[in-house]
C-alpha cells in the first residue's frame, strides 16, 4: 500500500499545473464551505448565547402554562418556588447549573396619563442580581456585547423597551434619540377619575412614573405606579413596543396582591449548553420523584425562533455545498480523467505485468485522495487565517433576532466538528469523483490500452 | 504430466472487427515452445506476430482453441488469476521500453516482486544482483528519462527477469535501438537466458538475428508456416 501511496502522489505531481489547479478548486470550495458554515454556526450561537443570557437554556412551568398559561398567567403560578429551586440547586442535576432563577410574566395596560397615552404592556418581573449573572455567560467563547450595563446600573425600578416608551411619551425624560414626542389629543373622552388621579400624582413627579393596571389573580385590577429607570430595548418591534421589565416582588404584587407569591418561570442557565437533553432529562426524573406538577421546556422551545433562523442559515450552507460539492466533483473528474487518457499505455504496461484490475483503481482513487487531501487541508488553513483576520478587524453587523448591532464573528476555531466534516466532505467527494474514471481505466483491454503511445 | 514445452497453442483462432470487416488475425495455429530456448517469431507487418504475442502473454484472449502456458490452461483463468498468472510466470519487455516514468531504475526493476509480495530483504538482494548482471551499477536513482535508450532497455530486461518468470516475451526489443546497442542488448539477453534458464520468445523481422535463434516461427497472414510440425 505504501508503495501504491509513494507511486500515486509522484503521478500526481506529474503534471504540476493541472494537479495545482484541481488542488486550488477544492481548497476554495473548503474555504467557501467553512466560511459560510461558520458563520452560520456563529449565527445560531449568537441566538442561542443570547437567548441563554435572557431565559435561560430551560425554563420550569406548571404543567400547561406552556399551551394555555397567556390566557390565564394567575392559574398557573409555581406554588414554592424558593422551595424548589433550593431543592435543584442541592440535587445532583444542580451541579450542571450556573443560574437559577425565577421569573413572572404579566400583561396588561401601561399608561402616561399626563401625556395622555396607554398602551397594552407585556411586563417582565425578575430577580436583576440573578439576572446579571446570567447576562456573563459566554459558552461558545463569541464575546458578544452584553446588556449587563443596563443590569449594573439597576436598583429597583423599572426598565421599558424602547418602543413602549417612545408609545408613551418618554422620550425627553428617559433621554431617547431620534425621538419624536406624540401630540398630545384634544381630550373628547375623559378617563375614569380613578385613574386620572396617577396622572395627577404623575406630573409633580421628578422621576418619570409609568402607571400600569393589571388584573390581579382573582379577577380584580390592582394598579401601581413604576418609577422608569432605564430603557431596555428588545430583540424584535413586537416586544421592544411592549416591554416593561421590574422587580419579581412589584410583578407579584400586582398580580397576587397580598397573596400567596408564585412565578410562572423557573428559568436556568446551564454551564454548558451541550447538557441541554441531560439536563431536561434529570428534572423530569426530579420532578416525578418529588410529585411535583411541573415540565422542563428546552430553548429551541421556547424560542423556536432559532430553529427558523437556523433553519435557513442551513438551507443555504447546505445548497453551496451542493454547489461547491458539483465544481468539485467536475474538476477531479476531468483531472482524472485526463491523466487516465495520457496514461493508457502504463496501464496496460502495469496490466500485463500481473497488476489486477482492483489494483489500476486504487492507483487512481488514490491520486484522487492525495489531490482532495491537499486541497481541503489547504482550504482549512486558508480559512482559519481568513477568519482570525476577520474576527481581529471588528466588522460589526446586527444578526438576526438581536437588537444591537454585534462584533462579526466567524466561530471556526470553536467548531473542530465543522472543520473535520468538510475535510472529510471534500476528500471523500474527491474519491468518488474518481471513481468512475478509475474503473473505466481499470475496465480497459490491456491489447488496446498498450497500442497508445 | 508435465510437459517440456513452456507454450502450447491447440488450434488457435484470433479474429476482430474492423468497421464492419472480420480481420482474421490467426488462422488454426499449433505450436509448442520449449522450455529455456531462445525462440524467434518472425513475419512481415501484419501477419499476425503481435496478435500471436499477446496470446501468449495472456493479455488477450483467443476466439478459439485452447492455450496452455507453464502447465496451465489458461483459457479457464477468470481476470484476476490471470493477472496473477502473468505476475508469476511471465516477463514483458517491449519495443518501447514502456518503463514507469515516475519511479526510477531500480524502482522499476523492483516492482513486478512488490506484485508477488516478496519480503523486502529478498527484493533488495534480487534487484541489486539483477542491476549489477545488467550492467546499470550506479544508475539506480535514476528515472527513465534521464537514461539512454541501451540503459532503458537493459532496465526492461532486467524488469521482465527479477521475478525468474519461466516465460519473457520480447517485442521487437531492438527496434527503436542503434545497431551497437541493439548487439549489446541481444548479446545481454542471451547471457540472462542462460544465466536465468528462461524461456525468451522472440518477435523481431531483423533478418540479421535469426542465428541466435534456438527456433524460429514463421507467420504468414495468419499461419504459421515453420514449426508446425512440432505440435503433430
Amino acid at each position: 500500500m505504501l508503495n501504491s501511496i509513494k507511486i500515486a502522489f509522484r503521478n500526481t505531481l506529474r503534471n504540476k499545473r493541472r494537479t495545482l489547479l484541481s488542488v486550488f478548486a477544492i481548497a476554495i470550495g473548503a474555504f467557501a464551505s467553512l466560511l459560510i458554515g461558520s458563520f452560520v454556526a456563529s449565527v445560531n450561537q449568537g441566538i442561542q448565547t443570547q437567548v441563554a443570557r435572557s431565559s435561560g437554556h430551560l425554563q420550569i412551568h406548571k404543567k400547561g402554562y406552556f399551551d394555555f398559561g397567556v390566557g390565564s398567567v394567575g392559574e398557573y403560578g409555581i406554588e414554592k418556588y424558593d422551595e424548589i429551586i433550593s431543592k435543584i440547586k442541592s440535587d445532583e442535576v444542580g451541579n450542571y447549573i450556573n443560574v437559577i432563577t425565577p421569573t413572572l410574566t404579566i400583561s396588561g395596560i401601561a399608561g402616561n396619563y399626563a401625556k395622555e397615552s396607554s398602551q397594552t404592556f407585556v411586563g417582565l418581573g425578575f430577580v436583576a442580581s440573578e439576572q446579571l449573572e446570567m447576562q456573563k455567560w459566554d459558552g461558545y467563547n463569541l464575546n458578544m456585547p452584553s446588556t449587563d450595563m443596563i443590569l449594573k446600573a439597576y436598583k429597583n425600578g423599572g426598565l421599558i423597551g424602547q418602543g413602549l416608551a417612545k408609545n408613551l411619551s418618554f422620550c425627553k425624560e428617559l433621554n431617547i434619540k431620534e425621538c419624536k414626542e406624540k401630540k398630545a389629543k384634544i381630550n373628547t373622552n375623559p378617563i375614569d377619575n380613578d385613574i386620572a388621579g396617577f396622572a395627577i400624582e404623575e406630573e409633580t413627579s421628578s422621576v418619570p412614573t409609568v402607571s400600569l393596571l393589571v388584573a390581579s389573580a382573582k379577577g380584580a385590577p390592582n394598579i401601581i405606579n413604576l418609577p422608569l429607570e432605564k430603557v431596555w430595548s428588545q430583540q424584535n418591534k413586537e416586544m421592544d413596543d411592549r416591554f416593561i421589565a421590574m422587580p419579581l416582588k412589584t410583578a407579584q404584587m400586582l398580580l397576587y396582591g397580598k397573596g400567596e407569591k408564585r412565578v410562572n418561570t423557573i428559568n436556568i442557565q446551564l454551564k454548558s449548553p451541550d447538557d441541554i437533553a441531560l439536563v431536561s432529562q434529570k428534572l423530569e426524573q426530579f420532578f416525578s420523584l418529588n410529585h411535583l406538577d411541573l415540565e422542563v421546556i428546552k430553548l429551541d422551545e421556547f424560542n423556536p425562533q432559532i430553529n427558523k433562523v437556523v433553519g435557513m442559515f442551513t438551507v443555504i450552507f447546505a445548497f453551496v455545498s451542493v454547489v461547491i460539492g458539483l465544481i468539485v466533483i467536475f474538476t477531479i473528474s476531468n483531472t482524472m480523467t485526463m491523466s487516465i487518457m495520457e496514461r493508457f499505455n502504463e496501464i496496460g504496461t502495469l496490466r500485463s505485468m500481473g497488476l489486477r484490475r482492483a489494483g489500476v483503481r486504487t492507483y487512481f482513487l488514490l491520486e484522487g485522495s492525495i489531490i482532495g487531501i491537499f486541497g481541503a487541508t489547504f482550504g482549512v488553513f486558508l480559512s482559519l487565517l481568513t477568519t482570525t483576520i476577520i474576527n481581529n478587524v471588528g466588522l460589526m453587523w446586527t444578526p438576526p433576532s438581536v437588537a444591537e448591532p454585534t462584533k462579526l464573528v466567524f466561530n471556526l476555531l470553536g467548531n473542530p466538528s465543522l472543520i473535520f466534516g468538510i475535510w472529510l466532505f471534500l476528500i471523500v467527494v474527491s474519491v468518488l469523483s474518481s471513481l468512475l474514471p478509475a474503473v473505466r481505466a481499470s475496465r480497459m483491454k490491456i491489447v488496446d490500452a498498450l497500442k497508445y503511445d | 504430466m508435465k510437459s517440456d514445452n513452456i507454450v502450447t497453442f491447440k488450434n488457435i483462432h484470433k479474429s476482430y472487427l474492423l468497421g464492419e470487416h472480420e480481420i482474421k488475425a490467426l488462422q488454426g495455429i499449433n505450436f509448442c515452445v520449449k522450455k529455456e530456448s531462445f525462440t524467434f517469431i518472425v513475419g512481415k507487418s501484419g501477419s499476425g506476430k503481435s496478435t500471436l504475442l499477446n496470446l501468449i502473454g495472456a493479455i488477450d484472449t483467443p476466439t478459439k482453441g485452447s492455450i496452455m502456458i507453464n502447465n496451465t490452461s489458461i483459457d479457464e483463468l477468470n481476470d484476476d488469476e490471470l493477472s496473477d498468472f502473468r505476475a508469476s510466470n511471465i516477463g514483458h519487455i517491449f519495443q518501447n521500453f514502456n518503463l514507469m516514468p515516475v519511479l526510477n531504475v531500480y524502482e522499476n526493476i523492483e516492482y513486478p516482486l512488490l506484485m508477488i509480495n516478496q519480503p523486502k530483504e529478498q527484493r533488495e538482494a534480487k534487484v541489486n544482483e539483477i542491476i549489477k548482471a545488467v550492467g546499470l551499477d550506479g544508475l539506480e536513482k535514476h528515472i527513465p528519462s534521464e537514461l539512454s535508450g541501451g540503459q532503458r532497455q537493459r532496465v526492461a530486461i532486467a524488469r521482465a527477469l527479477v521475478n525468474e518468470p519461466a516465460l519473457v516475451l520480447a517485442d521487437e526489443p531492438t527496434a527503436n535501438l542503434d545497431s551497437v546497442t541493439s548487439a549489446e542488448i541481444l548479446s545481454l539477453m542471451t547471457k540472462m537466458q542462460k544465466e536465468y534458464k528462461t524461456t525468451f520468445l522472440f518477435v523481431t523481422h531483423d533478418a540479421d538475428i535469426m542465428h541466435m535463434a534456438d527456433e524460429i516461427f514463421v507467420l504468414k497472414d495468419g499461419k504459421l508456416t515453420r514449426g508446425e510440425e512440432d505440435v503433430k
